[in-house]
C-alpha cells in the first residue's frame, strides 16, 4: 500500500508525571527502554506506521504535572485514541488517571477509543494499585485496560495494536484525509439528556 | 566488557560541561564564530569591569550583552548583577538561603515531584547525572519551593535551575538567587503558577506578534490547525534551555537577564523566521513541531540568532507589547475560568447521578444513565418508556 493511503490516527498519552508515558511511547516506537529519558516539557511527537492495518499513528506524548493540565485540550482535540497511563506503585497516579478519563468523557471526541494502562508492572513488590480495582474501574467506564511495563516491554505493543484495531476504518478515498485535524461534523454529544432505565 | 577507558581523550564537552554531540563542519564553524565574537567584542570593557568589579555603563553594557555576550568566566558575577539577583539577596536577611535549606530538610510538599525530575534533567551532562550534581540541584529546587510556596515546583524550573548552577560554578546559593530573580523579576508573572496562566498569555501574545510579523507563516499554522503553543511551551517554560544547545541558550540569557521577558519574544520570532522556509513545507502540526525542535537543537550560530532577534524582526515597542499581553491575559483568564466552571458543573452532575443510583430501589425514581451510554438505536425504534 502507498504510504499516502494510510489512515492517520491521532493518539494522545495522558497521565501523572513520572508514570512512564514517554517510556511507553519510546518502547513502542523505537523498541527500546531508555533509563535516562529527559523530563517532557510541553509535548513530544512521534509517529508509527502499522503496515498490516494501514494505520499511521501520530502520537502526542504530553507533560504530566498537574498544572500542565491546562495545555492538554490542545493535544487531545481531534484525537482518535487516548492512552491514560498510571504507575501501579502510585495510588495518586491512579486517582489522576480517573480524572483524565472523566475529562475525556466530558470534553474529548465522543468516539475516542480509550485505554487505561497500569505501567511499571515489573515493580510488583512495590505495587499499590490492584489490577482488580483498575479492571473494575475500566469495565465500569467501558474502556480497555492492561498492565504494561515499558522496561520489560510486557503488553506494550499489544496495547497499541489493540487500540489500532479498534479505530474505525475510513473508506479508502483517492485523497487521504488531512493529517492531524479531525473535522467533527457530528453535533457534540454532550451528556445532557438522560436516558430511561 | 570493561567500561571506563581512556580518560585523557574522553568525550568533548562544552564550556558548561555538556557532552558535545557530533558537529558537522558547518556547525563547528558556526560555534567557533559565535565564540570568537564573544571573545573579541568588548574585551577591553570586560577586563576593566573585572578589575574594578563594576559593570560597564548601561548603554555600553546593553550593547556588549547583545553583540558578544558575557565571557563564560565572568558569568557568575555578571548574571548575578544584571538579573537583580544581587539586590534581591541584599533585600533579605543574610541567612535567608541557609534557613530555607535547613527548613527544606524537614520536608517539602513538592519533594516527590522534584525527586522524579532530578535524574532526568539534562541527561547529557555527566555531573548532573551523578549523585553529587543531583544533590545540589535538589537543594536549589527545594529551597526555591519554600521561597515561593505558592508556586512550589513547576516542571521546567529543573532545567532553568540546572543551567544557572552550571553557569555559576555549581554554587547552589548563587543558582538559587538567580532562579528567584528569573522567576520573580525577569519572566512574566505567573508563568509557572497554577494552570501556567502566565505562560498561556505569553504564548498567545507570541501568536499575535507572529501574525503581525510573519503573516504567511501564521496563516500556515492556522491552515494546519497548529496552535502556536504547541511549539512554544518549552520556549516559555525552559527559556530555551532545552530547545537550543545549552551554551547558545546561555548566550540568550545574557540578554534576557538584563533586558527582560521581551527577549523571549524576540528570540522566538527569530527562531520562527530562521526556519520559516522549512516550516512552511510541513503539512501537519506534529511534523512541524518535530522539525522545529530538531532544527533549533542544532542551532550553534548564536551570533546569527541574536542578530536576527535584534535586526531581523523589526520593532517591538513596549507599549504595544503590553497592550497585546493585557488583552491576551484577559482572554486566557476567561478561558480558564470557563473551563473550571464546566468541570465543576460536570462533577456536580456526576455526584447527583451517583446519588440517583443509590436511590434506585425507590419506586418511580428515574435512574440516570451510566457514564458511558450505549449508542442510540437507529430509526428511533427504542421508544418504550
Amino acid at each position: 500500500m502507498d504510504l499516502q493511503q494510510y489512515q492517520s490516527a491521532k493518539l494522545v498519552l495522558l497521565g501523572d508525571m513520572g508514570a512512564g508515558k514517554s517510556s511507553l511511547v519510546l518502547r513502542y516506537v523505537k523498541g527500546t527502554y531508555f533509563d535516562d529519558l529527559a523530563a517532557t516539557v510541553g509535548a513530544a511527537f512521534l509517529t508509527k506506521v502499522i503496515h498490516e492495518l494501514g494505520i499511521k499513528f501520530e502520537i502526542w506524548d504530553t507533560a504530566g504535572q498537574e498544572r500542565y493540565h491546562s495545555l492538554a485540550p490542545m493535544y487531545y482535540r481531534g484525537a482518535k485514541a487516548a492512552i491514560i497511563v498510571y504507575d501501579i506503585t502510585s495510588p495518586e497516579s491512579f486517582a489522576r488517571a480517573k480524572n483524565w478519563v472523566r475529562e475525556l468523557q466530558r470534553q474529548g471526541n465522543p468516539d475516542m477509543i480509550m485505554a487505561l494502562a497500569g505501567n511499571k508492572a515489573d515493580l510488583e513488590e512495590h505495587r499499590a494499585v490492584s489490577p482488580d480495582e483498575a479492571q473494575a474501574y475500566a469495565a465500569e467506564n467501558g474502556i480497555y485496560f492492561v498492565e504494561t511495563s515499558a522496561k520489560t516491554a510486557a503488553n506494550v505493543s499489544e496495547l497499541f495494536m489493540d487500540l489500532a484495531r479498534k479505530i474505525p476504518k475510513v473508506e479508502a478515498t483517492p485523497k487521504p484525509p488531512q493529517a492531524g485535524i479531525a473535522l467533527d461534523s457530528q453535533p457534540a454529544a454532550a451528556p445532557r439528556s438522560s436516558c430511561c432505565g | 566488557m570493561e567500561t571506563g577507558g581512556d580518560e585523557h581523550s574522553g568525550p568533548e564537552t562544552d564550556e558548561l560541561g555538556f557532552l558535545l554531540p557530533h558537529l558537522t563542519e558547518q556547525q563547528q564553524a558556526d560555534r567557533q564564530r559565535s565564540h570568537n565574537a564573544a571573545g573579541a567584542l568588548g574585551r577591553e570593557e570586560w577586563t576593566r569591569a573585572r578589575i574594578k568589579r563594576r559593570l560597564p555603563r548601561p548603554r555600553v553594557l546593553k550593547k556588549l550583552l547583545r553583540k558578544g555576550g558575557v565571557p563564560a568566566d565572568l558569568r557568575p558575577w555578571v548574571w548575578f548583577e544584571i538579573s537583580g539577583a544581587s539586590s534581591l539577596k541584599a533585600s533579605r536577611p543574610p541567612a535567608y538561603y541557609s534557613d530555607l535549606v535547613a527548613a527544606s530538610n524537614e520536608g517539602c510538599a513538592c519533594a516527590r515531584q522534584i525527586e522524579l525530575d532530578l535524574p532526568r534533567t539534562f541527561v547529557n551532562h555527566p555531573w548532573l547525572m551523578a549523585p553529587e550534581g543531583q544533590a545540589v540541584l535538589r537543594t536549589v529546587l527545594l529551597a526555591f519551593s519554600l521561597h515561593d510556596p505558592k508556586l512550589g515546583y513547576c516542571q521546567g524550573l529543573n532545567y532553568v535551575a540546572a543551567l544557572f548552577l552550571l553557569a555559576s560554578g555549581q554554587d547552589s546559593e548563587r543558582a538559587f538567587w538567580l532562579l528567584a530573580a528569573m522567576v520573580g523579576r525577569v519572566v512574566a508573572a505567573n508563568t509557572y503558577g497554577s494552570n501556567l496562566v502566565g505562560c498561556h498569555s505569553e504564548m498567545r501574545t507570541l501568536g499575535v506578534l507572529m501574525e503581525k510579523k510573519m503573516p504567511r507563516l501564521h496563516k500556515h499554522f492556522q491552515d494546519l490547525g497548529c496552535d502556536v503553543s504547541i511549539i512554544a511551551t518549552d520556549w516559555f517554560l525552559c527559556l530555551f534551555a532545552t530547545s537550543l544547545p545549552p551554551e547558545v541558550a546561555a548566550r540568550v540569557w545574557d540578554v534576557l537577564l538584563y533586558e527582560g521577558s521581551k527577549i523571549l519574544f524576540r528570540t522566538s520570532l527569530a527562531l520562527l523566521k530562521t526556519y520559516e522556509a522549512l516550516l512552511i513545507t510541513m503539512d501537519n502540526s506534529g511534523e512541524l513541531m518535530h522539525a522545529l525542535k530538531h532544527s533549533t537543537g542544532q542551532l550553534w550560530a548564536a551570533d546569527r540568532l541574536l542578530s536576527t532577534a535584534f535586526k531581523g524582526i523589526g520593532g517591538l515597542p513596549r507599549a504595544q507589547l503590553d497592550r497585546i499581553r493585557r488583552k491576551q491575559h484577559a482572554q486566557v483568564a476567561m478561558m480558564l475560568r470557563e473551563r473550571e466552571a464546566k468541570r465543576m458543573a460536570a462533577d456536580r452532575q456526576q455526584q447527583q447521578e451517583q446519588q440517583g443510583k443509590h436511590q434506585e430501589e425507590q419506586p418511580g425514581k428515574k435512574q440516570r444513565g451510566a457514564a458511558r451510554k450505549p449508542a442510540r438505536l437507529a430509526n428511533g425504534t427504542d421508544r418504550q418508556g
